[in-house]
């Protein structure tokens, strides 16, 4: 069935209300902030993002996740780093195979200090402009200057 | 050289190429897998065979006993699976059991190793062009590109110490890629733009280099070892 999915963390709480009123369609997967304890964390988050995943490609939902740009390049730790290069990945390989079904799925990386009002509006452009899937849209000029991930 | 270097998933394909490369170059390898053929493996080139499950703590246990006390110089992270399969016919146990031993594995072998970690070692974990996306592998690209993720972690917190690279090997003649249908197989390789696969010890040859001294300034960084399959 489709609809509003939202998977959203403590430190993405903020983008609730700005999506919700919106309107959009589609599965947003927030995993940025709050980082897993130990490997087991890690491996049941991603199991929710295989199922939440599962069940919007299933409807014909586009997909974003929402992933943090300095978990991306490591440095807030193993546990966290290992989440963020594994759903861009997964992003990727779902994007891949979605695409001759028309299936969308892409990622937002927040900088520290992304304004959670531009954080859902570009999650709303995702769900919503056909177009573009299998990209990474950086939310902050943070990663101006590092590795493209 | 005296001194050791360990290699997962080692009694086979890749794994075993890597072992026996280093330790041409003279290295004393610890030859861990699953599978007891990892003793053949081992006899062979004068290595230690341990027959453990990374993913299981007495597993890991076993691994940081077959190294003992001697400075470990370089750990290869290259045991993996896969159980591929479209998003819509994947299981929870599929995603699970990838990701625990691709991810999960490299992880917790290389926090289990950390303290027998010499100053000047280096890590490199096998990871795969898939990272950049493939058909039918949610679960494997998920794994693949974790330890990318773990890569880049790992390099910044064991820096200057130690380094840490990944390689991301695009098809090669192993027995992972013989269960493939050869039908696909066939067109992969037409797709690719070296129009062959990479023998193991191609691979080998680029994990050496990414331990070697040759790459003392590089670390957090990705080798795309796949023919330029990842521009085609």
């Amino acid at each position: 069935m489709s609809g509003l999915r939202l998977r959203l963390p403590p430190a993405l709480e903020a983008v609730r209300v700005p999506l919700e009123a919106g309107g959009a369609t589609g599965l947003v997967f927030g995993a940025a902030g709050d980082p897993p304890a130990d490997y087991a964390a890690v491996e049941d988050e991603l199991v929710e993002a295989f199922r939440l995943s599962r069940e919007a490609a299933a409807a014909g939902d586009p997909i974003v996740y929402v992933l943090s740009q300095p978990e991306l390049l490591g440095g807030r730790g193993a546990p966290a780093a290992m989440r963020a290069g594994a759903l861009l990945s997964a992003m990727r390989a779902l994007a891949l195979e979605g695409a001759r079904d028309g299936l969308r799925v892409n990622a937002l990386a927040v900088g520290d200090e992304a304004d959670p009002e531009r954080v859902a509006a570009w999650a709303a452009v995702l769900l919503r402009e056909p177009g573009v899937s299998g990209e990474l849209v950086r939310v902050d000029a943070a990663h101006a200057g590092k590795l493209i991930p | 050289m005296n001194e050791v270097a360990v290699v997962t998933g080692a009694a086979r394909g890749i794994g075993r190429a890597i072992a026996e490369r280093l330790a041409a170059d003279g290295a004393r390898v610890v030859l861990v897998d699953l599978d007891p053929a990892v003793k053949e493996a081992a006899a062979a080139l004068g290595g230690i065979p341990v027959i453990a499950d990374v993913t299981d703590a007495a597993g890991r246990a076993a691994v940081r006993a077959g190294v003992g006390d001697a400075p470990l110089a370089a750990l290869v992270n290259n045991a993996g699976i896969t159980r591929d399969g479209r998003i819509g016919t994947l299981e929870e146990a599929d995603v699970r059991a990838v990701l625990r031993v691709n991810l999960g594995g490299a992880y917790e072998l290389t926090l289990a190793l950390r303290d027998a970690l010499a100053d000047g070692s280096a890590i490199v974990n096998v990871s795969s062009r898939a990272y950049l996306g493939n058909f039918g592998q949610f679960n494997y690209a998920a794994s693949k590109g974790g330890l990318v993720g773990l890569t880049r972690a790992l390099a910044l917190e064991l820096a200057p110490r130690v380094r840490v690279n990944a390689i991301a090997p695009g098809l090669t003649g192993s027995e992972m890629t013989r269960a493939m249908p050869e039908r696909v197989l066939d067109k992969l390789i037409a797709a690719s733009p070296m129009r062959r696969m990479a023998e193991p010890a191609e691979i080998a040859d680029a994990v050496a280099a990414l331990l070697s001294p040759a790459m003392s300034y590089v670390t957090g960084q990705v080798l795309l070892a796949c023919g330029g399959r990842s521009l085609a």
